[in-house]
Order: structure tokens, then C-alpha cells, then sequence
């Protein structure tokens, strides 16, 4: 039964053929799309959770599957259901592809899967085009097409660039060393990485990474894909496809990283360019996503952080920290959704008189935003403690303290967007916002999970520590 | 001067040649402003590509690129570029800064690539196994890049996908 | 997880009841907003009770930390949730106990958007508590940021004058202090070795080595002294102070600046006795300057609560003075001035609210001859001016005498100039009381009527406090004895 290891990859390829039929039918009901769509990504979540604790290798030692695999497949898993949750009013997409929505979220996910498990670069490659491909063209399906087949355009460009990077590196470390599988690499990089040639290579290999993350210097999409995706494709952008990077950073650097000194300032130089970049360009945005992409890329150098310390307890962080964008950056983008219900961009004073129409959804904006911002008792917090304490244990004093110096400024625009939600009176009366009971559920939960994993932190704290060192 | 004469030497002008295609053909590619050009300009380079695989032994890549990239793709962007808009429309100005930005840039990734190529001491290539059939090709698809070869197949799923969508805005667009 | 617990836990119990308060507001409707002052109020007398208990079931003849409370938080990374009282943080508990609940009294009149207002100020004051009683790096981290966090929201919602400025300032400052605090605890963690945030177990001596303590102290009393308005980081505390609602500014100047002053006591001096004594005389220096900063920005103010927040600033320098002299009485005098400045500027701020809220005015010239309309309330302001003033006999002269006393030993010109600064500080305050209450009476508020009994309540407990401790000071130092002899005897020569 050595497919079973192969369950959680099957189910969503056999979820996206079911859209694939579904879409061909032509009929558009769009209620049953959704409640279809949803019941199979809550049923994955379900099949993630059953193979959580498998472990095997398939395809000839190129794909494994351990606890670090399947953690993450969870979380991508549960990210899907997320995002889909939020899809029950497509507003912001074309009526007529709006069954093309679903079809490519699911491979797109499948796709995210194969990356955490691939331990070939060729696999790694092919899957990141596949999940690259479906978002380029689920960027592109915003209702107001010019806005999206720009920023698809955009998206495409500066990805198809990254791709090329990344092939010329693995073309590189197939040159020097002979071979592209990861843990063959593993044993003969060791013993090479005083060549310029390796560390080059590894970093050109990774930076297909680097651009799904949005770090420094491939950062220039994120704000303009954001604003010109529709709401929930940007959500999926900012959760899943994030949480999917850092997973094969993690998996990339502790498994070839180790023992380079040169390797370590990059990656730190990067890490500081890309936190300060993101929060200095995130103060200056009017347009809420435009905000929200450049908090990413501050983001992505907070877990440059602990990826660069090479330690368990760095990648332990980095997952833990996976795990807490995903709560905290969906949250905003359901109140994203909520208030800005036709579809359309949003600017931070557009949330004025949040507090009046929904206290709810305030609640949660706020919860969400002192969780980006890293303060206790939030799991964002915690994630930034278990990433600074690992950093700090290899001596990075200096890069700790500009992370917390760039935590400060990055509360400033935090802070302007909680003023608007609960200070500003709107411009025009604004009627409540009626919000399903699920959705209100939900909004409750993600509170609810948000402070209780800040201050119960132990049990993901385990897991993210046991998936680490499988890796070692 | 013995390596004047010989089919050594015939080689190596070759190779040259080839080098020549490729780099000619990437320049066409990218400088002028007629599109059709261009897309010779790319024939021209992935032509070349093609005969570097040849020179390295890999007579199969080869016919696969000249099949694929110049048979198949150039065809489709030349037809692509029929079906749009009229070429005769004004092209919007090159911005010199950019210009001089964009060369800079990958002036300076070209110096530190060269660099590392001279640094590095290459591990020679792996002594072929001789055997680069289309059969070994094949086999190893289906047992070892199994996944990278099922893959692909939903990647050009995706692909498509994408096609149809796009081309449906550019349908309304010229309407 | 393993615990242990020192019979029932009166030190959580505090918490509890804070949050049960934050709770149950949290879950009755904005319109119910009786019932939600009834609440704060049941909940934050309990917290008072409570540490009254503590304060008097504290054995003072055993001294060290008691009703200790331990649970392991977070094993792998040596957190505990570890919880103590002792001779320094008693005082403050008590402190927190009389401004939440007089502060919770004070806003019996907010009528706007009272729901939140309350769930955030408990929230806030839920952190303070926790911080104090904390013996756990990591938990006086997260309590020093539970803390900070409500008041952004707090003060640019229910404030006054410029109040999303004076927010905005006072929360990135304030969280500047912890970009500092966080990295020097990360690093002592980390070059301790022995994995574990226990306050008691890393200050054991030897721990550090002295370069090691003089790093961290510097970062360490930067940070916490941002909270505890040391020149030149004060800028904050007026704009703060004077934007905040009264209830806030009560806590705010009342206990979350003592935490500043507590965090270099407790983190600092506590972890790092070497670098206390390498740092010391930058600590008197920036003190002494604070305190004569303070008067002479103080006399140029002509609104009300302006004067209270420079005043603040200068009682504050008296507090860094005090820790900075490394001795005994210095210990006791800080601890004392934290303690008596909060109770005597919660009353001056709570007098002002009461004034403010009738007059709608904090301007000192347009209030003239007040003590005609509201001789009651007037009469509060006078007596906690009076505190300030350091007139004997009320509870601030103690700790102003024994830090002075010491620090003129210590620091003999640094000494002198302080003591100046305060004669001065003393004119100034009669200045204020003299232009605010005495004089003709504005005519526009004539009508005004004078502090009723039930609405005076908070601002007598607090008079009360200052004269009680005022009278009897040894209640107060004995307690804090038992912790600072054992501390400075304990001080690597």
C-alpha cells in the first residue's frame, strides 16, 4: 500500500478533474459550486490530517514524505479551505470563470504539495511552474480586466524571470557537482561549499523561492498583484502560496545550506533589505492589498531569519511562523472581503465605521493586526520569539535588534489601519454588514486561535520542533 | 598549426558557428522594433541552442529542440502575431534610462557569472553512460521522473486553461 | 505540567479576577452600560482586596519571595509561569490595586462607547498586575506589551487634546523600549546556558560576566527606562498624559510609568548588579537632569494637566535617583516614591477629571478663583499638590527625604541641584494652585456644582492612602526593608 503515502496528492488531483468536469457542463450554479468546492477542501483537510503521521519515500527516493512533509501539507490543506470558505460571492471575478476558479485553486494546492515533499530540483521546478501557472492565470480573471491581466502580466513576467534563475542555478550545482538530487547534494555539498560557484548556484536555485515569498530583490510584484487580484485570489497569494515557499526554503537550506559563512550574509542581507524595504514602502500605501504586500515582504525577512540561523530551532520558528501568516494574513483578508463585499480595492479609510457595522469583524482586524505586528499574547508573537531566541543563539544580535527596530515602524502603519476601524466615522452612512453565521463563526474562531495560540503555544510548538528535526 | 587542419579543427569552427547563431540570433531577438524580426531573431538563437546540444552528443535534445522550440513554438508566436493588432501603429518610445539601467544590470550579473565560471574548478561531466538513446530517455521518464512527467502533463492542462481564458479577453477586447 | 503553589493563589486570583472582568464585559451588550461599570467596579474591588490581603498576609520577619505560584509554561524553551511577592513588588501591587479600582470610579460618568472602554482598560491593567508579579523573563515581556497595546486605542478613542498624536507617540515610543528590552533578554537567556527565563536562577552571581552585565544593562534600563520617563525618552509622557482620559492617565501616570522604573529594578539592577554599578552615574546624571527638566519645563505650562505630566516627569527622575545610589535608603526611598507618586498623581489627575468634565477647560488662566464653585474638589487637587510638593506629613515627603538624603551622600552636586529643583518644583506647584483655585471667580462657571459624595469616593480613598502612609511611613518600609537589605548586602564588592 505504498500509495497511500500519495493520498493527500491524489485526492486533490481527482478534486480538480471533478471542477474540470464540472466546468465543462457550462451551466454557472454558483451556490453548488461552492458548497462542492468546500466540502472537498474541508474532506482534504480531513485526508491531510489522516496521513499526518506517514513516512516513505516514492518515485525512485525523490519524494519523501515525513512529519515536516505532511505538517505542511496540513497547513496548505487548511489554507484551501480557508480561502474557499471566503469564495461563496465571487465579486471580484468574471461571472463566466468563475467555475475556473476552483479548477485551478486545486492544482494550484496539488502543486504546493509536490514542493514540500520533492527532494529532486527537477520535481521542486516542475512543480512551482504548475502552481505559478494556475495563480498567473487566477490573477488575471479580475473582473475589471484591465486591472488583471496587467497584474497577471506583472505576476508573469517577474515569475517567468525568477523561473529562468532558478534553472541557470541548478544548472550550476548540476555542474559542479554531478547530480540534482537533493540528497545526494546533501552529502557531497558539504565538502564544496568554498567554491563561489555552489553558493551562487543554491542561491539562483532558491530564488524561485525568494519571488514566491517576496523577498528583496524579487519583491516587485507583490503590491501590484495584490491590488489588481481579486480579493480572495491575493488571500490565496498571501496564505497557501507563502506557507508553501517557506517550506521549501526550510527544506532547501537545512538539508544543502549548512557550513557557509558566505551563504549566511546573503541570506541575512537579504532579510534586512527585504523587513526594511517592506515596512518603509507599507507606511507610504493608501490601497489596503498595496499595504497588506508590502507587510509580506517584511514578513518574508522575518523568516529569512530564522532559516539563516540553521538551527532546529530556527526552522522550528520558521515553521511556526508559517503556520501563524497563515491565521493572521487570512484574517485580514476576511475582513478585506467582508467590507469590501462588491469586490472592489479598498483603502485603509474605507474601513472607517468598522467598529459600528461589525464589532466582530473589528475585533478580529484588530487581534489580526497586533498579531502581524508580533505583540503577546498573539501567536505572531510567539512566532518572532522562537525565530529571535534561534537567531540569537548563533549570535545574530545585530539582526535581532533590526528586526525588533523594524517591528516599531511597522506598528505605525498597523496601528493607522486600527484607527480607521474603530476611530474614522465613515464618509456616507453605512448600513451594517450582514454577516453569515458561519462566517461570524469563523471570524470568532480565527480570535479564538489567534490569542489561544499565543498563549498556549506548547503543542504547535512541539510539532513545529519534531517536524524540524526530521529534517536534520 | 597542426590544429588548423583535421576534423578537430572542423569542430572547433563549428562549435564557433554555432556559439555565433545563438548569440546573433538572441541579439535580432531583442533589439529591433519589428516584432517579425524578433521572432527570426529567436529561431535564429533556439537554431543554435539546438546545435550546441548536437555538439555536446545529444543528438535527440537536439532534434527535440529544433521540433519543439523552432517547429512548433516560433510557428504558433509568428501566427499569434498575424491574428493581432497591426503592426503599423506607433510603438511606445524606449526610455533611455531604462535602457541604461536594464544593460547595466545584466552587465553586472554577466561579470559575476563569468567570474564564477573562471573561479570554479568544474567537476568534468559525469562520464556518460553512453547510452542517451531514446529508449534510456524514455524509461527513465517513466520510472524515476514519473511525477516530473505526470506533472508536466497538468502544468499544460494549466497552461491551456490560461489560453482560453486569456484569448477570450483579447476577443472582447478587439470587438 | 508540574506545578507548585504555595497554598491558595492570591497572585493569580488578581489576575483572574481582572480578566474574569475583561470576560464578562466583553459578553454583555454595549447597552448595558450600568451593568458594566457595576462590573468593573466588583472586579477591580476584588483585585483591591486582594492585595490588601497580600500586602498585610506578607511575613515580614521571613522576608524573600512568598505565595510563590510555578507552573511550567513552555519546557523546551525553560518558560515558567512563575509568580511572587516580595518587598519591591508588594508596594506596587497595592499601588495598582487602589489607582484600578479609584480609576474604575473615576469613569462612572463615560457615557460613550462604554462597553469597549473598559475591556480595554482592564486588559491593560491586567498586564501591569501580571508584570509586577512576574518572576519570569518571559512573562514580564508579554504583560510589559499586554499592558502597552490597549492604551493606543484607549487614548486616541476617548482622549482629548490632539489625542491620535499623543497615542501614536506614546505607543511607538513605549514599543521602541521593548525593541531593546526583547534583544537584552534574548541574549541573557541565551549566554546564561541554562535555558531558562527564572529570574531567581539567572541571578545567582556568576552567572554573567561583567562585560556580559554592562551589554544587557545598558539595553535594559534604555528600554524600561523609556516607560519610566528618563531624559531625554520623556517627550512621550506629557503628550500622553494630557491626551489620555482621566481614568487612563490615573494608570498611566499612576502605575504604567512605575513599571518602567519596577523593569530596571527588577530585570536590570536584579540580573545585572555589575553593570548597575558600571551604569550608575549615567543613571544620576539623566535623573538629576529629569528632575530639574521637569520643574522648569513644568512652569512654563498653562494647562493643567501639562503641569501634572512635567511634574511626573521630575518624581520620576527622584525614582532614578534613588535606584542609582546604590544603597539602602536610596532602594527605599525609589520604592516608596514609586508608591506615593502614584497615589498622589492618580488623585490629581482624578481631580481634574472631575473639573474637566464640568468646566471643559484645563486651561490654568480660565479656571481662576475655582476653590468658590467646588471648594470639594478643589480641595482634592490642593491636597495632592501638596503631596507633590513633598509637604511633611503626606505620603511623598518619605520617599523624596530618603532618596535625597542618599543620593547627597552618593552624589554630593548632583545631590544639591536636585534639592534646589524641588524648592523649585514646590513654587511652582503653589503657582498653579494659587492661579487655578484662588483669585476671582470666572463667572461662566458659577453653576457648576461642587464633587456630590457618591462620585467623591475614589478621590477619598486616595487622600486617605497618602495621608495613611504619610503618617505611618514603616508600614510601607518595613515591607520594602525586608527585600532591598538582603538586596544591597547581597551586591558583589
Amino acid at each position: 500500500m505504498k500509495w497511500m503515502l500519495f493520498s493527500p496528492e491524489i485526492f486533490y488531483l481527482l478534486a480538480a478533474l471533478c471542477f474540470l468536469l464540472l466546468s465543462m457542463t457550462g451551466r454557472l450554479h454558483r451556490r453548488r459550486d461552492h458548497h462542492i468546492a468546500l466540502a472537498l477542501a474541508v474532506a482534504g483537510v480531513a485526508v491531510c490530517v489522516a496521513s499526518l503521521q506517514l513516512e516513505g519515500s516514492l518515485f525512485s527516493e525523490t519524494y519523501k514524505i515525513d512529519l515536516f512533509s505532511q505538517v505542511f501539507k496540513l497547513l496548505l490543506s487548511v489554507g484551501l479551505a480557508l480561502v474557499v470558505g471566503i469564495c461563496s460571492e465571487l465579486r471580484g471575478i468574471q461571472e463566466r470563470y468563475e467555475h475556473e476558479v476552483y479548477l485551478l485553486l486545486f492544482p494550484c494546492t496539488l502543486a504546493t504539495m509536490l514542493l514540500v515533499s520533492s527532494i529532486h530540483w527537477l520535481g521542486v521546478y516542475v512543480s512551482l511552474e504548475l502552481s505559478s501557472y494556475s495563480l498567473y492565470i487566477l490573477v488575471a480573471l479580475r473582473k475589471d480586466w484591465t486591472q488583471g491581466i496587467e497584474a497577471g502580466l506583472k505576476y508573469f513576467l517577474v515569475g517567468v524571470f525568477a523561473s529562468a534563475m532558478m534553472l541557470f542555478g541548478m544548472v550550476i550545482l548540476y555542474g559542479t557537482t554531478g547530480t540534482l538530487d537533493v540528497k545526494q547534494l546533501a552529502q557531497i555539498l558539504p565538502g564544496l561549499m568554498s567554491h563561489a560557484a555552489v553558493v551562487v548556484g543554491l542561491l539562483l536555485a532558491l530564488s524561485g523561492f525568494f519571488f514566491k515569498l517576496a523577498v528583496f530583490p524579487f519583491h516587485f510584484w507583490a503590491a501590484d498583484v495584490y491590488q489588481g487580484a481579486a480579493h480572495q485570489i491575493a488571500a490565496y497569494i498571501a496564505t497557501v502560496s507563502k506557507v508553501a515557499a517557506i517550506a521549501v526554503l526550510v527544506r532547501m537550506v537545512a538539508m544543502l545550506g549548512g557550513s557557509s559563512d558566505y551563504f549566511v550574509h546573503v541570506l541575512a542581507v537579504l532579510s534586512v533589505v527585504s523587513m526594511t524595504v517592506g515596512n518603509l514602502a507599507a507606511i507610504a500605501q493608501k490601497d489596503l492589498k498595496r499595504l497588506l504586500a508590502y507587510s509580506t515582504v517584511a514578513h518574508a525577512g522575518y523568516v529569512l531569519i530564522g532559516i539563516l540561523s540553521m538551527n532546529p530551532g530556527g526552522y522550528a520558528g520558521a515553521i511556526f511562523y508559517a503556520m501563524a501568516i497563515l491565521v493572521m494574513k487570512f484574517t485580514v483578508f476576511l475582513v478585506l472581503v467582508k467590507v469590501a463585499w462588491d469586490g472592489t480595492n479598498l483603502e485603509v479609510d474605507g474601513l472607517a465605521g468598522l467598529h459600528r457595522r461589525s464589532p466582530l469583524l473589528a475585533m478580529a482586524l484588530m487581534v489580526a493586526l497586533f498579531s502581524l505586528a508580533g505583540l503577546p499574547p498573539t501567536v505572531g508573537f510567539t512566532g518572532k520569539f522562537l525565530i529571535f531566541t534561534a537567531a540569537m543563539e548563533r549570535g545574530h544580535f545585530a539582526l535581532v535588534l533590526i528586526a525588533m527596530i523594524n517591528v516599531v515602524i511597522s506598528l505605525y502603519y498597523y496601528l493607522l489601519m486600527l484607527r480607521a476601524a474603530y476611530l474614522l466615522e465613515p464618509q456616507e452612512q453605512c448600513s451594517p454588514l450582514s454577516l453569515s453565521a458561519p462566517i461570524k463563526l469563523l471570524a470568532g474562531a480565527l480570535v479564538v486561535v489567534m490569542v489561544a495560540a499565543g498563549i498556549f503555544p506548547r503543542y504547535l510548538m512541539d510539532l513545529a520542533r519534531n517536524a524540524a528535526q526530521g529534517l536534520m | 598549426m597542426s590544429f588548423l587542419i583535421g576534423t578537430e579543427a572542423i569542430a572547433h569552427v563549428a562549435f564557433w558557428i554555432v556559439v555565433g547563431l545563438t548569440f546573433g540570433g538572441a541579439v535580432i531577438a531583442v533589439f529591433p522594433r519589428n516584432i517579425i524580426y524578433n521572432v527570426l531573431g529567436l529561431v535564429m538563437a533556439l537554431s543554435g541552442v539546438a546545435g550546441l546540444y548536437l555538439y555536446l552528443g545529444s543528438f535527440f535534445i537536439a532534434l527535440m529542440q529544433l521540433l519543439i522550440y523552432v517547429g512548433a513554438i516560433c510557428i504558433s508566436i509568428v501566427f499569434a502575431i498575424m491574428l493581432s493588432r497591426p503592426l503599423h501603429l506607433e510603438v511606445p518610445k524606449r526610455s533611455v534610462p531604462k535602457v541604461a539601467m536594464a544593460a547595466g544590470a545584466s552587465a553586472i550579473f554577466f561579470a559575476a557569472v563569468v567570474g564564477v565560471i573562471f573561479k570554479s574548478n568544474w567537476v568534468p561531466a559525469p562520464e556518460q553512460s553512453g547510452d542517451w538513446s531514446v529508449v534510456t530517455i524514455g524509461h527513465l521518464l517513466l520510472t524515476r521522473y514519473d511525477l516530473v512527467f505526470e506533472v508536466i502533463s497538468l502544468v499544460l492542462l494549466v497552461a491551456i486553461i490560461g489560453a482560453i481564458v486569456t484569448a477570450g479577453y483579447s476577443r472582447r477586447f478587439s470587438s | 505540567m508540574p506545578m507548585e503553589f504555595a497554598g491558595f493563589p492570591f497572585l493569580s486570583a488578581i489576575l483572574i479576577s481582572c480578566l474574569a472582568g475583561f470576560f464578562i464585559i466583553l459578553c454583555l451588550p454595549e447597552a448595558r452600560a450600568r451593568e458594566i461599570k457595576w462590573v468593573g467596579a466588583v472586579c477591580s474591588g476584588m483585585t483591591l482586596a486582594l492585595a490588601i490581603y497580600l500586602f498585610f498576609a506578607y511575613d515580614k520577619s521571613r522576608g524573600g519571595l512568598q505565595f510563590v505560584e510555578r507552573v511550567q509554561w513552555i519546557p523546551s524553551l525553560g518558560i515558567q509561569y512563575f509568580n511572587a511577592a516580595d518587598g519591591f513588588n508588594l508596594p506596587n501591587l497595592l499601588l495598582s490595586g487602589i489607582v484600578f479600582f479609584t480609576g474604575v470610579l473615576t469613569m462612572w460618568e463615560l457615557e460613550i462607547r462604554v462597553k469597549e472602554f473598559f475591556a480595554l482598560y482592564f486588559l491593560m491593567v491586567t498586564g501591569v498586575f501580571g508584570l509586577f508579579m512576574s518572576m519570569d523573563l518571559f512573562f514580564i515581556f508579554v504583560w510589559y506589551d499586554v499592558s502597552l497595546f490597549p492604551m493606543y486605542p484607549l487614548i486616541a478613542i476617548w482622549g482629548t487634546t490632539r489625542k491620535e498624536y499623543g497615542a501614536m507617540k506614546l505607543t511607538l515610543y513605549l514599543l521602541a523600549g521593548s525593541a531593546l528590552i526583547l534583544p537584552a533578554i534574548l541574549y541573557l537567556f541565551v549566554q546564561s546556558g541554562l535555558n531558562t527565563f527564572d529570574i531567581v536562577r539567572l541571578m545567582q552571581p556568576g552567572t554573567f560576566t561583567a562585560y556580559q552585565q554592562k551589554f544587557a544593562f545598558i539595553l535594559l534600563y534604555l528600554g524600561f527606562g523609556i516607560l519610566a520617563g528618563v531624559w531625554p525618552f520623556h517627550t512621550w509622557s506629557p503628550v500622553g498624559h494630557v491626551a489620555a482620559p482621566h481614568g487612563v492617565s490615573m494608570v498611566h501616570a499612576g502605575v504604567l510609568m512605575k513599571i518602567g522604573a519596577f523593569g530596571v529594578l527588577r530585570v536590570a539592577m536584579f540580573l545585572c548588579p555589575q553593570g548597575w554599578q558600571h551604569w550608575a552615574q549615567l543613571m544620576a546624571l539623566l535623573a538629576s537632569i529629569g528632575i530639574i527638566y521637569g520643574v522648569l519645563v513644568g512652569l512654563r505650562q498653562t494647562d493643567l494637566k501639562y503641569v501634572i505630566g512635567y511634574s511626573s516627569v521630575s518624581h520620576m527622575g527622584i525614582v532614578g535617583l534613588g535606584l542609582s545610589t546604590m544603597t539602602v535608603s536610596g532602594l527605599n526611598g525609589a520604592v516608596f516614591q514609586m508608591f506615593a507618586h502614584g497615589v498622589m498623581t492618580a488623585l490629581l489627575f482624578s481631580s481634574v477629571g472631575y473639573i474637566y468634565d464640568r468646566t471643559h477647560t484645563k486651561a490654568i488662566a480660565e479656571l481662576g478663583g475655582l476653590s468658590r464653585i467646588m471648594p470639594v474638589a478643589s480641595g482634592y487637587f490642593i491636597v495632592a499638590a501638596m503631596a507633590g510638593m513633598g509637604v511633611p506629613g503626606l505620603a511623598s515627603f518619605w520617599g523624596e527625604l530618603l532618596v535625597l538624603l542618599s543620593a547627597f551622600e552618593t552624589y554630593p552636586i548632583r545631590g544639591t541641584l536636585a534639592i534646589s529643583a524641588l524648592a523649585v518644583s514646590a513654587l511652582f506647584m503653589l503657582r498653579v494652585v494659587q492661579k487655578t483655585f484662588y483669585g476671582p471667580a470666572n463667572p461662566k462657571y458659577v453653576d457648576l456644582q461642587d464633587v456630590p459624595f457618591s462620585l467623591g469616593v475614589p478621590r477619598m480613598i486616595l487622600v486617605t492612602v497618602i495621608l495613611l502612609f504619610g503618617f505611618f511611613p514603616s508600614l510601607l518600609l518595613d515591607m520594602i526593608e525586608t527585600a532591598s537589605i538582603p538586596f544591597i548586602n547581597g551586591l558583589p564588592r
